[in-house]
């Protein structure tokens, strides 16, 4: 499916980082031209994901190429298949929906016209990543991503956004550099990066696994696995909301694409002599997210260590390495982002309306606030694996895939920590919405209909994916059974 | 004019379509339960009631197409994975069809109580939200034909029961008895959670009948070992344990009486803590069938269920004895109660079974109706504490008697329903199981009926307090409920023994005629009950008061009344878990890991400022070091050039 008329896919990155110095003219002139502006510029991206819908779920690929540099046998060019489809559509539509959250909650904030063109930077590097066909293309926009992030925290975060994205940018961008390490290598052993010629290439060797843990390293790093997690919560809590709806639901997932995309697409041999430690890695980052989330007393430090603890569980089930655990992981991408970026814009609506964020003030606002508290609540089980939400989907079929490949005590352990996670979720509503109010709260209202528009399509997409999910797994599955080779 | 045939009337009316129609009529229909209250709260307290009576007459109308034992499963495709479709389906048999109609049929009754019970609380469209999506939880749940959308509808029930104990949100005894439910709970289900994924990892699939299959072609083949067949089924068993809150993890169902009334009698009493039993009786019928799957083979599965149903039962009871909550008394009773029914499913004989269901639906009846009649005392005189009340038996006639009816039905007095399903288990114990489980299932049956009638003589009988003097009976439409119920709980037993219903409904042929010993046991029930209740509180022989007064009636009260220290213990681990977990946030997260990048970072900082001390800016110091780099850098290139030849 080459044939389109209009270039659809290199609009889906570029639309947004043309338009974004435009945007940010016209949103100093007039926040409300700029605005609408910036809402259908990004929601263009996830319409045409959208678009391709049938295409990638009937089998087929969309995929756009152009020559770039000949002489180091280096094409721009952009897929969308199977594998990245889940990803694509994750980021245009929390993308699309934050920058609508964003133009609520960002309105008084200094220099609001470069935030929304740094947002807009930012979605467009993340969606890159996923549709990048070589490593050199997806390295370009893995540091495009790092770089509006880090001024988005710097600038617009709270607390001591200067140090907190000082250390974001130093931690993301050691990992790219072991990253960039691997890919150099890669490049030096075959001569090129493109990845459908290098999946016939890569070969049982032992530079091979080196090359895999270094890669593996750059998506530890951006996934925040245990032991190079402490950027996150720092990271998470402290950016403006609708970042950290971005970062925790969405950049974090780019990680887990490069894990599926390369080490189970590429180096399926040198991922599976070294999964078993992983898992053990996965393991720990999920039960020591969880029991630090058990301890914050900050709304959004919470969510930030559940998203350590669940990238724990993403992890664990890609390298399972079994179909139904991988599809499981691929899934639970989608679900977390989901579920965690809807929990973040609730965080986002108590500290728009109350202008607090701490558990020990806030307090009985269930009647206050009906709808955040109906989406907190239902968020927070979705992750915790609750059924019939999303998260519960995605986390049976992960644990069946643990327990496929025989790791069956690990599985358990997994499985037990779902307790956990319900435990500091329920702890969370219970301080935040149950309980005596601590303080005033008789003129608490809801959110605005502007912040709770996305909330909503997230609040339907964490119930529906939980029983209705057949056309998001079909596309997983075809994507899983290609990859695993079964 | 048309004349259709009852064919052609069954068809219109949608009937053939029950199995499915009967839980997702309340599962979407609640979530319409807030528009309707936006029309006005009668409006939607009449949908509510109505959705629920319409799911009832769909849940009953099945009970003719499996009288006798038929049953069928219908499916449809559902969740795509890389191992081949996982079907949703349902499995209409006379167990999931007497589940489903207890779950809606006394569902409704109780939904009705509660427009009178609830009339004055706010936040009406939560509870009948709640409500409504728990009886379509329940009846998906029982209808299920596999372990998935079980246990899909095993947390939707656990959910709604998370929300109705918090329904009073702002009290703290509320809201931290929602959490207390909701994490014990799910410690059961995590267990069962791993039992289930291993049966899908070994045999790719979810449904019942295809793992009893899968189970018995493996145990020929030797692909799968007895001792693992036993643990996965001790692991099932464990969400089983949780859900019907048996030891170690009942200590979540008392403290659920922070509920509302109604939510108590629905959920805590009637329905989902009947899950557990459900869940068990599903997989001995099912799942592990005697025919294929001699009871002998599983012994030491049977035994363990057996056990912590018989020793629950037992020492439940004990605590049920000195409670003094209205609530508290009946919820131990409950638990005491599903005790019961699961040490009869141990028994591991068609006859256990029976009587165990049995006990399900007569249970289901006496206990929801107990505790809408605590509901309608406590509506009256505005406490919990049954020291407080006393002599509302004249003032609240209606009440009285119906929970009289409750509590000889649950105690095991003829001709109420209790006692027959309670004859059967014991018997039951006595064809099949072991003189411990015996002596158990006797001496709490005895505890039973002593705790009861205690309770109704410190609600009802005692000398009046100051407190209720202004009692008077519930309203109509609280009243006509117990009325329903009662007769239920009188009539079901009897019924049943007169006519075999019961057993022919299930289509099992018992060939038994009551044993002497059956007989002489819950005669001896009976007497050395009634003698303990006449001794201790209507004669006045032996009060209470003076028992626990001192040496070891003392000791033993107070270890009743704190139940045993169980509660205590779990919150110091739960304390402790927590002391250590903020242990580890200072000193390991924060004064650890995080504090080591700040140390690198410095570290870096400090060796960038010693370095500065060299950028002099002199050109001689520049220039000189520039030449010793380049000779460095030339040695090392020639080193690297002619290594391989020194």
């Amino acid at each position: 499916m080459d044939a389109n008329i209009l270039p659809l896919l290199s609009i889906i990155i570029f639309i947004q980082l043309i338009l974004a110095p435009i945007i940010y003219l016209v949103t100093r002139g007039s926040k409300k031209f700029g605005d609408i502006l910036s809402i259908i510029t990004s929601s263009i991206p996830f319409i045409i994901v959208l678009y391709f819908f049938n295409i990638v779920y009937n089998g087929s690929t969309v995929y756009e190429e152009y020559p770039w540099i000949p002489a180091f046998n280096l094409k721009i060019g952009f897929l969308l298949d199977q594998t990245s489809y889940p990803f694509a559509l994750l980021i245009s539509l929390m993308g699309f929906l934050s920058t609508i959250y964003s133009t609520k909650y960002m309105e008084h904030e200094h220099n609001y016209a470069a935030y929304m063109a740094l947002l807009l930077m930012f979605n467009a590097g993340m969606l890159g990543v996923v549709l990048a066909i070589n490593l050199f293309l997806l390295y370009i926009f893995w540091e495009l991503m790092l770089i509006p992030s880090y001024f988005l925290i710097a600038y617009w975060g709270t607390g001591r956004p200067r140090i907190i994205g000082f250390k974001y940018f130093v931690f993301t961008h050691a990992g790219a550099l072991a990253m960039l390490f691997g890919i150099v290598w890669l490049y030096v052993l075959y001569g090129t990066l493109e990845l459908s010629q290098l999946s016939h290439l890569i070969t049982n060797s032992i530079e091979n696994l080196y090359i895999a843990i270094l890669i593996f390293i750059g998506a530890a790093v951006k996934m925040a696995v245990f032991p190079f997690h402490t950027w996150l919560p720092d990271a998470h809590a402290e950016a403006p909301t609708p970042i950290s709806v971005l970062l925790s639901g969405v950049m974090i997932k780019t990680g887990a694409y490069l894990i599926v995309r390369i080490l189970l697409g590429l180096f399926s041999w040198a991922i599976s002599l070294i999964n078993i430690p992983i898992v053990i890695l996965a393991l720990i980052s999920m039960i020591w997210g969880g029991v630090m989330a058990l301890v914050q007393v900050d709304v959004k430090r919470v969510l930030a260590y559940s998203s350590i603890s669940q990238v724990g569980y993403i992890l664990f089930g890609l390298v399972t390495l079994s179909p139904v655990g991988v599809a499981g992981g691929i899934f639970h991408v989608l679900n977390h982002g989901f579920a965690k970026g809807l929990l973040f814009m609730c965080s986002g609506v108590l500290i728009h309306v109350l202008n607090e964020r701490d558990l020990n003030k806030l307090g009985g606002l269930a009647s206050k606030m009906p709808f955040t508290a109906t989406a907190m609540l239902v968020g927070g089980l979705s992750i915790a694996g609750t059924p019939p939400l999303g998260g519960f989907a995605s986390e049976w079929m992960i644990f069946s895939g643990g327990i496929d490949s025989g790791l069956t005590i690990y599985t358990a352990v997994a499985i037990a920590n779902t307790a956990l996670t319900a435990g500091y979720y329920l702890r969370m509503i219970r301080a935040v919405f149950f309980l005596n109010p601590k303080q005033d709260i008789s003129k608490v209202h809801d959110a605005s209909l502007t912040m709770i528009a996305p909330m909503s399509i997230l609040l339907f997409l964490v119930i529906i994916l939980g029983f209705i999910n057949y056309p998001i797994t079909t596309i997983i599955t075809k994507s899983v059974i290609q990859l695993i080779k079964m | 004019m048309m004349v259709y045939t009852w064919y052609e009337v069954r068809w219109r009316l949608l009937l053939p379509y029950s199995p499915w129609i009967s839980w997702i009529i309340p599962l979407i229909g609640c979530i319409f339960v807030p528009l309707f209250f936006k029309l006005g709260k009668r409006v939607g307290e009449a949908y509510s009631v109505a959705v629920i009576f319409l799911a009832s007459v769909f849940a009953l109308s099945m009970v003719p197409d499996v009288w006798g034992g038929r049953s069928w499963v219908e499916s449809i495709p559902w969740i795509p994975t890389p191992k081949g479709f996982i079907e949703a389906g349902v499995l209409v048999d006379p167990l999931s069809v007497l589940m489903a109609s207890i779950a809606t049929f006394i569902g409704a009754w109780i939904m009705l109580y509660s427009v009178g019970y609830m009339a004055h609380e706010e936040g009406l469209p939560r509870y009948y939200f709640f409500m409504v999506f728990f009886i379509g939880g329940m009846t998906g749940l029982v209808m299920a034909d596999n372990f998935l959308q079980l246990y899909i509808f095993w947390e939707i029930v656990g959910l709604c029961s998370y929300a109705l104990i918090g329904f009073y949100y702002r009290k703290p005894e509320a809201a931290h008895a929602g959490i207390k439910a909701f994490i014990t709970t799910r410690i059961g289900d995590v267990l069962m959670l791993v039992g289930i994924v291993i049966l899908y990892a070994m045999f790719g699939t979810f449904k019942y009948s295809e793992i009893t299959h899968a189970l018995s072609h493996g145990l020929r083949e030797e692909m799968i070992s007895l001792p693992l067949l036993t643990l996965i089924l001790v692991l099932i068993f464990g969400g089983a344990v949780g859900k019907s809150a048996q030891i170690p993890l009942h200590v979540w169902l008392p403290d659920a009486m922070e509920g509302p009334t109604p939510v108590s009698a629905l959920i805590h009493a009637a329905t989902m803590v009947k899950a557990g039993i459900y869940l068990t009786a599903r997989l001995t019928l099912t799942v592990i069938p005697f025919e294929e799957f001699p009871p002998a083979m599983l012994h030491q599965w049977y035994q363990t269920v057996a056990y912590i149903g018989a020793v629950t039962a037992f020492f439940a009871a004990t605590m049920g004895l000195v409670m003094t909550d209205i609530k508290r008394v009946i919820a131990y009773s409950t638990i005491s109660q599903l005790g019961l029914m699961l040490a009869a499913l141990g028994l591991a004989s068609e006859l256990g079974w029976t009587a165990s269901t049995f006990h399900i639906l007569n249970h289901s009846l006496f206990k929801a109706l107990l505790f809408l009649a605590a509901g309608s005392v406590m509506h009256a005189v505005g406490t919990t504490n049954i020291d407080e009340m006393g002599g509302l038996a004249r003032a609240m006639p209606i009440t009285f008697s119906t929970s009289l009816i409750g509590a000889l039905a649950l105690a095991g007095v003829p001709p109420f329903s209790g006692f027959f399903s309670k004859d059967l288990i014991i018997e039951a114990s006595l064809e099949t199981g072991s003189l411990p489980i015996y002596l158990l299932i006797t001496f709490t049956s005895i505890l039973t009926f002593i705790y009861i009638l205690r309770w109704i003589y410190k609600v009802f009988l005692a000398p009046p307090s100051h407190h209720n003097t202004h009692a008077h009976e519930s309203p109509p439409v609280m009243t006509i409920p117990l009325i329903v119920l009662a007769a239920g709980a009188t009539l079901s037993g009897i019924i049943s023994e007169a006519t075999h219903g019961f057993p022919e409904y299930l289509g099992i042929n018992l060939h038994h005629s009551t044993s002497l010993t059956t007989l002489l046991t819950s005669a001896g029930i009976i007497l050395s009950g009634a003698a303990v209740v006449y001794l201790v509180y209507f004669g006045r022989v032996m009060p209470p008061e003076v028992f626990r007064s001192r040496g070891f009636g003392y000791m033993l009260h107070k270890i009743l009344v704190n139940r045993y220290y169980i509660d205590a213990f779990y919150y110091r681990i739960v304390d402790g878990f927590v002391s250590f977990s903020n242990v580890l946030r200072r000193r390991a997260e924060d004064g650890g890991i995080d504090r080591f990048n700040y140390l690198v970072a410095d570290g870096v900082k400090g060796a960038v400022n010693i370095l500065r001390n060299i950028q002099t800016g002199s050109s001689n110091i520049n220039i000189g070091g520039l030449l010793i780099g380049l000779a460095i850098l030339i040695l090392i290139f020639l080193t690297l050039l002619y290594g391989g030849l020194w």
